[in-house]
């Protein structure tokens, strides 16, 4: 009850801050506005071909990773220092709260902002594809060939794909969050922004990390080494990034279900972690 | 939670980075199949080293697709610019930034076939291993469809290879793979083009079982095709011509094997198609006249016992080449070949069918022809010791100091003359080597063959006879007409 009510103010608190709903605002601007500048972008002569729309799609998606990103950030490195700051954690913590409640119930607020933003990006961004979609149409044999076109085929409307692509976005910054709140603990919010910066992009690097620590890398064996911890520790954002599959769905998706669900997973032990460690520290810290 | 003690949290901090270890240990498989469908050989990561810095950013930022598409439009800018060497190195990244993005692949090996041309507008045919590469390359990242597949089979092995067999084998591949819907992933199937190209194929290598079994499957295709678009108009109009084109191209192969080797079971088929399609409503007057004339030659020959043989009676080529330097790496390649004096239709099976002969003789004598007209003789100039390489891995550097140029000249009235200028192009064609190649040839299968001409020589052009350049080595089975040349440096230079 008590991590509920800590997790309702801090979402009340975040959804008030002026810089999240223009983050927000920005972003749902900027997917519509996709709607018309997509078509310079895809090669096509044709409004509403296929490409057309993957481009819409993939801007969507790039965009809603960016302002969850920007949320997660801003809204994650002053979720502790703001409290201190202001002096209101003195007034938390004198009445019979455990510092874990408070962690945990910091960290539950703020994911469930995220889930607000993002939710409400997904739903206008799935609205934007499916308007798109409507009365596209694509050639059914490829000029380059040098046959006749033989055919034009009207492409589906709603593609499930998407709502992955929009679970895998929340999911990535819930990770982040947890890594962000952790620094808060014991950074200051510019520091903590950077550092949070700092990891997220090793993170998305992960494939980098990954062939740098192989067998095969020809890197010293320290340095392999050094790089196998980094890739182990590091959060692997990149897990998260199915968008270029997700855009072609010709390459059969499959387990997609099944992949979610690791992910999920993933990302529950690893926010778990980062909980854990945050109230390991801050247990001990001095308020 | 007592919080004086922090020991079973550390625990619990084991646990939890084992579990996410453990999480980690079970994605990654199925990541990399999603990614590339297995594990990549040359992984995300090693293209990540190799990205420019700007690249890397996009690809962190989560918009690969949007500055592939950037990208995209940029190599349309060059290509009207006439930048063709910047293309390419785009084609590179954005199949890296999005590597399923079939229609980069298809266009960026045509690309490298067709556009770094010479003064004289020739391909340089030293792209062509490239464009394979790229396009094998598309394969793999895109194996579940048949695009690709057709892509190479088509275009690039049964027409700038030239080798037949291999455009079988990809097209077959094709014919395995279905298509998807681009924006919901939803399975469709592939167009029926891509069945008929079959036929055609195995039609070309002379494997005749196999053409007239997938000319059968090709129109089952076709029918399943035609019966689910009439449930979905519920009555409405459903254009049947694929279903017309099956039978047509069924019926002339079964006719064709009838007047070229003198199966009259083959020819009893084609007729019953023919004369199925002859006695619509709206059938041609030219194809119920066709039919007609097929149906008493026919009826002719059975009670003479007379199959035709036409592919099999010789036919004396007369393949004469001659070879003369006009000036350092400019050639007249000039000759004469007996395809096809018109008097050599007079009495062929096909004519029954096609009255060629009856409508040439009737027209006014400043009209007629003497020959029938259509072939094209094929040159190749090559280093002597140049083999196309077959590259493992895209690339578009090629090798500077090879020469290869090839072409074909038409063949009108039974002679043919072309002027190869290859001294205004020193990068296309260097000359490096100390000796050359020259090859002219004339190939049955090849698309510059036309059906009329192979229906009196044959497929294979079984008919063709020459003292000198008769080929049966080359393409066991076939008759090519073929001579070669060895050039010396001197010769060219």
């Amino acid at each position: 009850m008590i991590i509920w009510s800590i997790a309702k103010t801090t979402v009340g608190d975040a959804l008030r801050k002026k810089v999240l709903q223009i983050f927000l605002v920005v972003a749902i601007g900027l997917i519509i506005i996709s709607l018309s500048f997509s078509q310079t972008l895809s090669f096509s002569s044709r409004a509403g071909s296929s490409t057309d729309i993957m481009l819409v799609k993939s801007f969507g998606l790039g965009l809603m990773a960016v302002a969850a990103w920007l949320i997660s950030l801003v809204m994650g490195v002053s979720l502790i220092p703001q409290e201190i700051e202001r002096r209101t954690i003195y007034t938390i913590l004198a009445k019979p709260v455990k510092r874990y409640e408070f962690i945990v119930g910091k960290y539950l607020g703020a994911v469930l902002t995220l889930a607000i933003n993002v939710a409400i990006m997904g739903v206008v961004f799935i609205a934007v594809c499916v308007f798109k979609a409507m009365g596209a149409e694509q050639p059914i044999a490829p000029e380059e060939t040098g046959l006749p076109i033989v055919g034009m085929q009207q492409v589906g409307l709603f593609d499930w794909n998407m709502v992955w692509g929009v679970i895998m976005i929340f999911l990535q910054f819930t990770v982040l969050t947890s890594v962000v709140l952790l620094f808060s603990v014991f950074l200051t919010p510019t520091v903590n922004f950077f550092m949070g910066l700092g990891v997220y992009i090793i993170g998305v690097m992960a494939p980098l990390t990954e062939t740098l620590s192989s067998k095969e890398s020809q890197l010293h064996p320290v340095l392999k080494a050094f790089y196998r911890v980094i890739h182990t520790v590091v959060p692997n954002f990149d897990k998260f990034n199915v968008t270029n599959t997700l855009l072609h769905p010709e390459t059969h998706i499959e387990s997609m279900a099944k992949y979610t669900g690791i992910v999920t997973l993933y990302a529950l032990f690893y926010s778990l972690l980062m909980m854990l460690l945050a109230i390991i520290i801050f247990r001990k810290k001095e308020v | 939670m007592p919080e004086g003690s922090s020991k079973p949290l550390w625990v619990l901090v084991v646990i939890l980075l084992l579990a996410v270890a453990w999480t980690q240990y079970l994605a990654d498989p199925i990541q990399y199949r999603m990614q590339e469908k297995a594990k990549p050989t040359s992984g995300g990561g090693e293209l990540m080293v190799q990205l420019p810095g700007q690249f890397i950013v996009a690809s962190v930022a989560g918009f690969k697709e949007v500055i592939a598409g950037a990208l995209w439009v940029r190599a349309d800018t060059f290509f009207h610019a006439g930048q063709y060497e910047a293309i390419i190195p785009i084609v590179r990244l954005v199949t890296w930034l999005d590597p399923h993005n079939v229609d980069v692949y298809s266009t960026g090996a045509w690309h490298l076939d067709y556009n770094f041309v010479d003064t004289n507008q020739m391909s340089d045919k030293r792209y062509i291993p490239a464009a394979v590469a790229l396009l094998k390359e598309g394969i793999k990242h895109n194996p579940d469809i048949w695009d690709l597949y057709f892509e190479l089979g088509w275009t690039h092995y049964n027409k700038k290879i030239l080798d037949y067999e291999k455009a079988v084998e990809y097209i077959e591949k094709a014919c395995t793979k279905d298509g998807v819907d681009p924006n919901t992933g939803q399975r469709v199937p592939r167009p029926e083009f891509v069945d008929r190209m079959l036929a055609h194929m195995y039609e070309k290598v002379g494997r005749f079982d196999d053409a007239i079994k997938q000319w059968y499957k090709a129109r089952k295709r076709v029918e399943e095709a035609i019966a689910r678009e009439r449930k979905k108009k519920k009555g409405g109009y459903v254009d049947t011509t694929s279903l017309d084109v099956c039978d047509r191209n069924l019926g002339l192969l079964y006719l064709r094997l009838a007047w070229r080797y003198g199966d009259m079971e083959a020819y009893k088929k084609g007729l019953e198609i023919y004369k199925r399609l002859a006695s619509r409503k709206d059938a041609p007057a030219q194809l119920v006249e066709a039919t007609r004339g097929a149906e008493a030659d026919y009826a002719r020959r059975v009670a003479t016992n007379n199959p035709p043989r036409d592919a099999l009676k010789p036919l004396d080529a007369g393949f004469e080449v001659t070879w003369k330097k006009v000036a350092p790496k400019v050639f007249i390649i000039k000759g004469k070949v007996n395809l096809v004096p018109a008097s050599e239709y007079k009495d062929l099976a096909s004519e029954c069918f096609t009255h060629w002969y009856r409508d040439n003789q009737n027209a006014p004598p400043d009209q007629r022809k003497l020959w029938r007209d259509g072939c094209r003789i094929r040159w190749i100039l090559r280093d002597y010791d140049y083999k196309m390489p077959e590259l493992k891995t895209f690339s578009y550097k090629i090798d500077k100091t090879k020469t290869i140029a090839w072409d074909s000249v038409y063949v009108s009235g039974g002679t043919f003359s072309d002027r190869i200028d290859l001294s205004q192009d020193p990068d296309f064609y260097p000359f490096k080597a100390d000796k050359y190649k020259l090859t002219i040839m004339f190939v049955p299968q090849q698309a510059e063959c036309p059906d009329y001409v192979q229906d009196r020589i044959g497929w294979k052009g079984e008919a063709l006879r020459d003292k000198r350049y008769l080929d049966t080595k080359t393409q066991p089975g076939f008759h090519l007409l073929r001579k070669e040349m060895v050039l010396s440096k001197k010769d060219v230079l």
